[in-house]
């Protein structure tokens, strides 16, 4: 009885497979109509592009999530862009290892994205090499598209060996993330510049409690990144690369500011207890939404989490948050910031001209919805009051706009942008385990820093 | 009469024990269920509260856009289509594979079956994350990438699976086999005939596993498949993970959806788990 | 032409195994010849073919001085010895006992089953969430009279520990499933006639199932040991190799070297490694296999 039961059942299964696959599998390509008409079009840029018939889907792929503004912006493309025959799809991925594996190997395979995002210089610069970003030298002199009076000549930092591979998109600029509520009732007031030592008093002053109900100073969030403290407190001294020697073939690991800024984070996990332990990070999965939305810090580290502070439904706090600059641990040389979100085109794109329409009009016109989920553009062309009323917009009773706009989003000048962009990410590794063996008491900040210092050495010399 | 009141107490006592065991085993999924059900910020909070102060079934609205409940349309049916659909299709094509081939790999006496058994075994030991590239450049040359037969096509054979089905064929005595020769069946017939229904709890286990395997494949199914229309539950999860915060009620939402189908594999493999079988197949 | 009765056997195999062979051939033998053919060279992905170096056996070399792979490798060695034996051991006891002594035996494997269908994710935050300092697991080992537990995966010391704790945990299930299939299948005149002969549960166990189920123990056995030594999912979600390098495990640096620093040529080295190591293993077990599994 039974065998006749499961040959039955098995046979059902394959009949009901074939006919899934059968009306699956072929009819998933979204953009090859459009495609193949593209190749006789015309290069001038104000004429359609396409033929009247169908319009050209352009694939953008991106690692923030649609709902945070990229969908807004691409509805906001296609319909500015409906009678010239050029549409978009937004495509996201995940920004971490996997994610970026993802995106690579779909530009290697070519045609499923026109137009991506690179984050950080070391990304940009593996697929410039690899021919996985185009080079907009050309595109750039055909529109005579000024590069530096829309962005600015930190623009040119971002080149890979001296040619333009993306548009940069955001300006990175950011701050240490407060709850002004508990300054206030402490009596603090919101500094517009400190030293790491003014820094950890406050911290200090600000931590009461114990236990589960025990309030942090700050939450240094490390562990999503356990070395946040160089690339917004050392550089500051130390200017982009805090982690090699002017002309980037010696490690600087174990500078003295270096060394400071370390210290800082150590003595504020396991000396004063102002901000929870590294282990603790790790071992409570904590999050910035669960340490300073629920007031269980009164500072963190970096404004990324700007989407759940305003949405109050989600995480739900009744303070207000306010910003300041990162304290500094040596003398400040440079300022805190450059440029980041760096669009670029697949050189195997099938809609160059298209994706380049699209890159340039992101660039300069169509970033405000993505201003409300916290990214400041950094291109001259929108009107500053546009961006401040966009970034606070739904949060206007509970973020401090004065801050949010001096410290977010005004540009500052002398920004510690990256010397040398072919880091190594073997040298971040160590430092890394090296910092988790100070945070752990395991090692000593000095021992640890020369530790990894040695690495780099080794690793740049060989 | 005391004796079997001993053994019924007996019985009891072990089905507790090994039932407590047991229940500690349903711990993540009660958790999956209790974090589906909360806000945000109080999925990770410790001690854990298994039972909310409220139900906030928002989570699944979202996850399944009911009534445009979500921020944005995940194209979570979509995903669940997909991943269902690919699923079955390696479901039976493996089975059958792997019957066929561990039937002959234990019983066919033909030449070179052990060398040929090994290098099968041979080629679990590379890890597949040293093969994903390899493997996707081979289906972009033969135009597959983007398509869901960059799955399929891998999924309808797996050697574990045809090294289980020759174990499970080992134990088959040789008697049942050489009869039916002597009456002058062919191989495909005592396959057909005899074999498969012995191995039919093997098989339903094998087919509980494969369906697992292909229903939580993530790093295939992430670099193969590169459009949204494509995608498979793995990787809907990552529509969660936002960029500071990875929203674990929506993860366990969609998780405990997802587990409805394995459910329903389950059950329905486990009714061939019956005993007797050998004894039964031996007269039929 | 008259076949003779050995080739047509051969033929009738190589017939059965058909679809299996096209399927190995394509996706399995084609990328692992082409990981070996890499393994000898320096090739980032992200640039290309064009970028692939010849770089002689420079690979296999250099891993022995490196830190992170001998690391690994040990690690590796630890978590796959402890885990396979118990998980083995555990699961054939379980599968016998479920099966001959217990009520409700269908929930009860369902219930065991559950860690190994539950989301990935949702096993490791549990285990993260219990080994926590609040968590259950804690607590436990407090009541049991432990004064200060340690920081279970923060500690240098228990990090693995608690994975192979964790690990067996959700593994169990798998393996009971597989056995009691094989367990359904026991031919039951035998036992009949071992319960008039007298025999006791724990002569049975020994003398029959045990013996029975080999060919499932050697397959259960050979098959945990390549999925423990490729262990990769876990350490990703729960410890990303840490603290320090004291969860750090192959699979997890394989995939780092590949997909973080570039190096798909050296990661392919080091999985060829894995691979003589599996392949020694395995190739001693078959050997073994006719001391110990009857058929």
């Amino acid at each position: 009885m039974l065998k006749k039961q499961f040959l039955s059942f098995l046979v059902t299964v394959i009949l009901i497979g074939s006919i899934f696959s059968g009306c699956g599998t072929g009819s998933d390509t979204p953009n090859s109509p459009a495609a193949e008409n593209q190749e006789s079009s015309s290069t001038e840029a104000e004429t359609p592009i396409a033929s009247s018939m169908e319009p050209i889907i352009l694939r953008m792929w991106g690692g923030v999530p649609p709902e945070s503004g990229p969908q807004a912006t691409i509805d906001l493309f296609n319909e500015t862009f409906a009678d010239r025959g050029i549409q978009a799809e937004y495509e996201r991925f995940v920004n971490d290892d996997t994610g970026n594996l993802k995106l690579e190997t779909s530009l290697m395979a070519g045609n499923d994205v026109d137009l991506y995002m690179s984050y950080g210089i070391s990304q940009l610069q593996q697929r410039a090499s690899g021919n996985m970003a185009l080079d907009l030298t050309d595109l750039i002199a055909r529109d005579g598209f000024d590069m530096f009076g829309t962005f600015s000549s930190m623009a040119e930092a971002y080149y890979i060996d001296g040619r333009p591979y993306s548009l940069p998109t955001k300006l990175d600029q950011y701050g240490i993330v407060l709850n002004k509520t508990m300054f206030d009732a402490a009596g603090i007031p919101i500094p517009s510049s400190w030293t790491v030592d003014e820094f950890r008093e406050v911290a200090k002053q600000l931590t009461h409690g114990e236990g589960q109900d025990k309030v942090y100073g700050m939450f240094w969030n490390s562990q999503q990144e356990i070395g946040y403290v160089f690339g917004y407190i050392s550089v500051q001294t130390l200017g982009g690369s805090p982690f090699y020697k002017a002309g980037g073939l010696e490690a600087n690991i174990n500078d003295p500011v270096n060394i400071r800024a370390v210290s800082l984070v150590n003595d504020m996990m396991n000396v004063d207890g102002s901000s929870p332990t590294h282990t603790d990070s790790v071992t409570q999965k904590l999050s910035q939404e669960a340490m300073f939305l629920t007031g269980k810090s009164a500072m963190t580290i970096g404004p990324w989490m700007v989407r759940s502070i305003k949405d109050k439904e989600q995480f739900p706090h009744d303070f207000e948050t306010a910003f300041a600059p990162y304290p500094t641990a040596g003398d400040k040389n440079f300022t805190q910031g450059g440029y980041g979100d760096h669009l670029c085109l697949n050189p195997k794109s099938q809609n160059i001209d298209a994706a380049w329409e699209l890159a340039k009009w992101y660039a300069q016109e169509g970033m405000l919805p993505v201003v409300a989920g916290g990214r400041v553009p950094s291109a001259n062309t929108y009107n500053p009051d546009d961006v401040v009323s966009a970034f606070l917009s739904g949060a206007e009773d509970h973020i401090d706009a004065e801050s949010a706009k001096n410290i977010l989003i005004i540009p500052a000048t002398n920004y510690a942008v990256p010397a040398y962009s072919n880091k190594l990410p073997e040298i971040d590794k160590k430092v890394n385990e090296e910092l988790e063996a100070i945070f752990t008491g395991q090692k000593t900040v000095e021992e640890a820093l020369n530790a990894a210092n040695d690495f780099a050495n080794q690793q740049l010399a060989g | 009469m005391t004796y079997s009141v001993k053994r019924l107490i007996n019985r009891i006592l072990v089905t507790l024990l090994i039932g407590g065991f047991a229940f500690t085993m349903i711990v993540p999924f009660l958790w999956m269920i209790s974090a589906s059900i909360k806000l945000p910020l109080d999925v990770m909070q410790l001690p854990i509260k298994w039972i909310p102060d409220y139900f906030y079934i928002e989570n699944y609205k979202q996850v399944w856009n009911i009534g445009g409940a979500a921020i944005r349309d995940y194209q979570f049916g979509l995903a669940y289509y997909n991943s269902v659909k690919i699923a079955l299709i390696n479901l039976a094509g493996s089975v059958l594979t792997s019957t066929l081939a561990g039937y002959a790999f234990a019983k066919i006496k033909f030449r070179g079956r052990t060398a040929v058994f090994f290098l099968y075994l041979a080629t679990m030991m590379i890890p597949p994350q040293v093969t994903l590239i390899p493997k996707f450049v081979m289906f972009n040359w033969l135009g597959l990438t983007g398509t869901h037969l960059t799955l399929i096509l891998p999924g309808l054979v797996t050697i574990t699976g045809t090294f289980l089905m020759r174990q499970f064929f080992m134990q088959v005595p040789d008697e049942l086999r050489e009869s039916a020769h002597v009456d002058g069946a062919s191989e495909i017939r005592i396959w057909a005939q005899i074999m498969v229904p012995i191995a039919k709890p093997g098989m339903a286990s094998l087919a509980m596993i494969v369906f697992l395997w292909n229903w939580n494949n993530y790093l295939d199914a992430l670099v193969f498949l590169n459009n949204w229309r494509l995608y498979t539950i793995p990787i809907s999860l990552t529509n969660f993970i936002e960029e500071s915060v990875t929203q674990y009620n929506l993860v366990m939402a969609a998780s405990s959806s997802a587990l409805v189908p394995v459910f329903i594999i389950f059950l329905i493999g486990q009714r061939f788990f019956v005993k007797g079988l050998m004894a039964g197949a031996v007269k039929g | 032409m008259k076949l003779s009765r050995q080739l047509k056997t051969d033929l009738t195999g190589y017939v059965f195994i058909l679809p299996n062979i096209i399927g190995f051939l394509l996706f399995t033998l084609v990328p692992m010849v082409f990981s070996l053919i890499i393994s000898f060279t320096d090739w980032n992905y992200t640039q290309g073919f064009g970028n692939i170096q010849w770089n002689g056996g420079v690979n296999f070399v250099e891993m022995w001085g490196d830190k992170w792979f001998t690391d690994s490798l040990i690690n590796t060695i630890v978590f796959a010895v402890t885990v396979v034996p118990l998980t083995a051991v555990l699961a054939l006891v379980l599968a016998v006992v479920i099966d001959r002594f217990c009520f409700a035996r269908l929930p009860i494997r369902l219930a065991m089953f559950m860690p190994y269908i539950s989301n990935v994710v949702a096993v490791a935050i549990v285990w993260v969430m219990m080994y926590s300092p609040w968590g259950p697991f804690t607590r436990m080992v407090q009541m049991v009279g432990v004064e200060t537990p340690p920081q279970w995966l923060g500690d240098y010391t228990w990090a693995l520990p608690a994975i192979i704790i964790m690990t067996i945990w959700s593994g169990l299930g798998y393996s009971v499933m597989i056995y009691t299939s094989s367990i359904s299948s026991l031919p039951r005149d035998v036992y009949e006639a071992a319960d008039i002969d007298g025999a006791g549960e724990v002569t049975k166990f020994f003398k029959l199932t045990v013996p029975f189920l080999s060919p499932t123990t050697f397959f259960l056995v050979i098959t945990t040991f390549i999925t423990s030594f490729q262990v990769f999912a876990p350490i990703q979600i729960m410890t990303r190799g840490g603290p320090g390098t004291s969860t750090h495990v192959l699979v997890y640096y394989i995939y780092t070297a590949a997909f973080n620093f570039y190096r798909m040529g050296y990661a392919a080295s080091m999985s060829w490694i894995l691979f003589v190591i599996l392949f020694t293993i395995t190739l001693v077990q078959w050997r073994g296999q006719k001391k110990w599994v009857s058929y």
